[in-house]
């Protein structure tokens, strides 16, 4: 039983062996001249004057993370886009429940205050 | 361009045809409908009266729920629904009658605690709704995709819940660290279905077993699925050496939370878990039943260790939790056997099992949601002390719960672990039984312990209130642990259970 | 399976899975920032995303993707989740690393 987990291990080795060799190599074959503007932080070639951990609003965290979960429920609508014809009326009337339960989510988001910015 | 699919699919889809496969996932459906009204109440109604309404919306989903699961176990013609991706049968019904009950208690219980800490009622519900149905969906999947969906409606609605007390760090904490390792587990089912679905060639779970009961050879990617899904499984009920987690996020948790998810995710996760490799992998089940085993052994000696030292009843009933998964996991070996009668026995078993510590194990934490003030919750051992003189009826219940998770005749958890145990000596895993019976009987230890400050005298004899709903929940499932631990009701609960299972054919 | 010509075998894609998938797992394991453990987190997922289309592709069989665009989804839902979560915290107090999150012991 267990000898037939040997492909498995054997796998399993393969790929931290990978890893492992793609770390170490780029570790030892590169080279490591350390110079205090090289160590600098690159930001598009322009010398940083402010620390990087600056804080942000959380509007921008909570917009972006509104806009993502919309933005990604509509993947949903290629699959059955494709297919529209050949589901006929009920994939038309199914994909606007769909859409029903999104818009009761903007609903909350809107009543809740999610969408003011200030 | 190749076409994707080497056989048309019949895309023709049937009003009869939706209404069948709505009719089979009924319960699911219904509470779902309830779920989004509650939404819709909570955005029309004033403030004031939100919490209420939504209560009220959550409750009357959950009745309905549970009425429609009853009807459909008695009436109902059950079988797969959409195209074989979920189920109405019996099994699913169970499990969807468990969670129905489940969210009813949980509902009971948080609404006073809810006001007691004056948190948002309403979301809370709404919250715990998406999680009963998460839980629904993946007791009733019958394919990996439907299973992984239910999965992470669960999850990820309790890591919102987690973090319910929001300005108390404890409790982000515990949703930080609950949602950190969960994911973490979710990547690794997930990698593990889609190894099995990538060795079998389909994610519906009749057909890899039908696809494996064909092949002969172990295919190395399906093993190594088994094993990814094991560990991602093990953490999700929170089984040793992926425990770590648990105590923390239940200690953190709010305490209606931490009652609900140390029920709800403990049966949903065995739902998926007898569903995928007993229904699902039968044929090697030589291999999984060994990981299985060395995870329950592991977690019935570290559950029942580490309990012994805790001082919070919280991470006492966290780690008591981890051991009892290890019990649980025993039936679920069994019902890897190849002998119908034994893996009947064995998930049988299982099944009641589940069904019982969803009593014992929510009535000894909503015991403790009393004691909890408008600044957090009291979890400590000695502030259980002089309960009886606080609260005689609630130090009485918290015996019947406590004797009853330590496994003590008549109670209904001795019936439980006889069922497991008997089940795990007729699979031939004595040496696991030898290990669960002996820390059963190191167990005893701490569940008495709880009992001592629970009926010693303590400078405290003001009256403790619990609210008229919480109390009824208490009172119900101190009952229950009790009624059905006597001789008929048991033998006819456990017979009964032997319906569900019979999908898994002879 | 014919890329632009040339023969490319569908384990190529595996094994790239695969490893993305174990620096995922090794990145959960060995970060002590909770967003970058998140941003881990996701990678292993979109590991198995590639894994399930490889699978698909291979087996001509369209499942694979069904079940990607929900892994996206709910990979999606998780990151939001997970940053409501970490900016909630981040707001209360300056816990950069996972090694503060240690109020809770016993």
């Amino acid at each position: 039983m267990l000898e037939s987990y040997v492909p498995l291990l054997i796998f399993v080795l393969i790929v931290l062996g990978l890893i492992g060799a793609l770390v170490t190599l780029s570790f030892v074959l590169g080279p490591n001249k350390p110079h205090k503007s090289k160590l600098a932080p690159y930001e598009s070639g322009i010398v940083t004057d402010t620390p990087a951990h600056k804080r942000l609003s959380v509007r921008f965290y909570l917009t972006a993370m509104l806009f993502i979960i919309f933005d990604v429920e509509s993947v949903f609508f290629y699959p059955w886009a494709v297919i529209m014809r050949q589901l006929k009326w009920f994939g038309l009337i199914e994909m606007f429940v769909f859409m029903g339960i999104l818009l009761i989510a903007l609903a909350h988001i809107w009543r809740k205050g999610g969408l003011d910015w200030d | 361009m190749m076409p994707l699919a080497a056989t048309a699919v019949d895309l023709t889809y049937s009003w009869s045809q939706a209404l069948a496969d709505l009719s089979q996932i009924a319960p699911i459906a219904t509470l779902t409908l309830f779920l989004l009204f509650a939404i819709v109440v909570d955005l029309a109604l004033p403030k004031s009266r939100r919490g209420d309404a939504v209560a009220m919306v959550a409750a009357v989903g959950y009745v309905l729920s549970l009425a429609t699961a009853f009807y459909r176990w008695n009436y109902g013609d059950n079988g797969p629904a959409y195209q074989g991706y979920a189920t109405g049968d019996k099994f699913s019904l169970f499990f969807e009658m468990l969670f129905a009950v489940l969210g009813i208690l949980t509902l009971a219980v948080s609404h006073s605690y809810l006001k007691r800490r004056r948190f948002v009622a309403g979301e809370f519900h709404v919250l715990i709704l998406a999680a009963v149905i998460g839980m629904m969906v993946l007791a009733s999947a019958t394919s990996l995709v439907t299973a992984f969906l239910g999965l992470e409606l669960l999850s990820i609605s309790l890591y919102i819940v987690c973090g319910y007390a929001r300005g108390e760090t404890k409790s982000q904490e515990s949703a930080a660290k609950y949602l950190l390792v969960g994911g973490f587990a979710s990547a690794f089912v997930l990698y593990g279905m889609a190894l099995v679905y990538g060795g079998t060639g389909t994610t519906l779970i009749p057909d890899i077993a039908k696809t494996l009961q064909a092949s002969s050879s172990s295919n190395p990617l399906i093993l190594l699925g088994i094993v990814l899904m094991g560990v991602g499984f093990a953490f999700k009920i929170s089984a040793a050496p992926f425990h770590m987690w648990t105590p923390d996020v239940y200690q953190g948790a709010p305490i209606p939370v931490t009652a609900f998810m140390s029920v709800g995710t403990k049966a949903a996760g065995f739902a998926m878990v007898i569903r995928i490799f007993a229904g699902g992998l039968p044929h090697l089940a030589p291999e999984w039943q060994v990981l299985l085993a060395f995870v329950a052994a592991t977690s019935m000696i570290v559950g029942n260790l580490m309990a012994i030292v805790q001082s919070s009843l919280k991470r006492l009933l966290a780690y008591s939790g981890v051991a009892q998964a290890g019990y649980v996991l025993i039936g679920v070996i069994a019902g890897g056997q190849a002998d119908p009668a034994v893996r009947a026995a064995g998930l049988a078993s299982v099944l009641f099992y589940l069904f019982v510590y969803m009593f014992m194990n929510f009535g000894a934490f909503a015991v403790v949601t009393a004691l909890a003030g408008p600044e957090g919750d009291r979890d400590r051992l000695s502030d259980l002390e002089g309960l009886y003189r606080r609260s005689p009826l609630m130090a009485i219940l918290m015996t019947v719960f406590m004797l009853s998770l330590a496994g003590f005749p008549p109670f209904v958890g001795f019936f439980g672990k006889l069922f497991l145990f008997t089940a795990g000596v007729s699979a031939g895993y004595t040496w696991l039984v030898v290990v669960a019976v002996v820390m059963s009987v190191v167990s005893v230890y701490y569940y008495v312990r709880v009992l001592i400050p629970v009926w010693s005298s303590s400078v405290r004899t003001d009256k403790l209130e619990w609210s008229v709903s919480s109390t009824m929940a208490i009172v119900l499932s101190g009952a229950l642990s009790l009624v059905l631990g006597l001789y008929p009701t048991t033998v006819l609960i456990a017979s009964t259970l032997g319906v569900p299972i019979s999908f898994f054919g002879p | 399976m014919s890329i632009g010509g040339s023969q490319l075998d569908a384990s190529w894609f595996l094994l790239l899975g695969a490893v993305l998938f174990t620096l995922g797992a090794i990145g959960v394991l060995v970060r002590r920032n909770p967003l970058v453990i998140l941003i881990c987190i996701e990678l292993m997922l979109n590991a198995v995303n590639l894994t399930l289309i490889t699978f698909s592709r291979q087996l001509q069989n369209p499942e694979g993707q069904l079940f990607a665009l929900m892994v996206m989804t709910v990979a999606a839902a998780e990151a939001v989740v997970g940053l409501a979560i970490l900016v909630e915290i981040f707001r209360v107090r300056d816990a950069e690393d996972i090694d503060d999150l240690s109020e809770l012991k016993g």
